[in-house]
């Protein structure tokens, strides 16, 4: 039986809309990072604004320009990995860790953009297991090598 | 999250439904439709 036009749509609008929104976003943040730059040491008047997490979180992360500009380059990579159609599955593989990381910090730290980190956090997730048949060949390549040898 | 993140996400689903839809119509153009001789059923 074939599906409705309308979900056959849907199947293909939602994870393209999915990795544009997350490409989008990370090349946001990725760009700030490198230009003028995000992080760096807080003002005074911060910690009873932001909180104290905040203050501890940004100082850490500003510490090192380097660091910030890795940050930075890894966040631009992915975005622009996983907004390309071709290496999409790459982009969202190399997207999960970063925004994982990202959500644990404004989690753990009170940063303030939970909702936001949850939200790309679960949309990476789902992009990723729409491509878990590919995925899985990659677990089953291997294991097929480790038998041969 | 922010208002300018949900406008951008609605902006992308609408345009890629957008175009995922006028793509559809083009490859299956009579999907959908029915002629008069399915409605005298």
């Amino acid at each position: 039986m074939k599906h409705s036009r309308f979900i056959r749509v849907l199947k293909q609008s939602v994870p393209t809309t999915f990795r544009l929104f997350l490409g989008i976003v990370f090349l946001i943040y990725g760009l700030v990072k490198l230009y003028p730059g995000q992080f760096g040491v807080p003002g005074p008047d911060a910690v009873t604004t932001n909180g104290e997490g905040f203050v501890m979180a940004w100082t850490f992360f500003g510490y090192s320009r380097i660091y910030e500009i890795m940050i930075g380059l890894g966040e631009i990579i992915s975005a622009l990995l996983i907004m390309i159609p071709r290496t999409a599955t790459l982009g969202a593989i190399c997207y999960f860790p970063i925004v994982i990381n990202v959500t644990m910090v404004n989690y753990v730290f009170e940063i303030g953009v939970q909702d936001l980190s949850t939200v790309m956090t679960i949309m990476c997730m789902i992009l990723l297991w729409l491509d878990r048949d590919r995925l899985l060949l990659l677990l089953e390549k291997r294991e097929k090598e480790e038998t041969s040898l | 999250m922010t208002s300018f993140m949900i406008l951008l996400l609605v902006v992308i689903f609408a345009l890629s439904t957008g175009y995922y839809w006028i793509r559809d119509l083009q490859r299956n153009p009579k999907q959908d439709s029915r002629s008069p001789s399915d409605l005298k059923h």
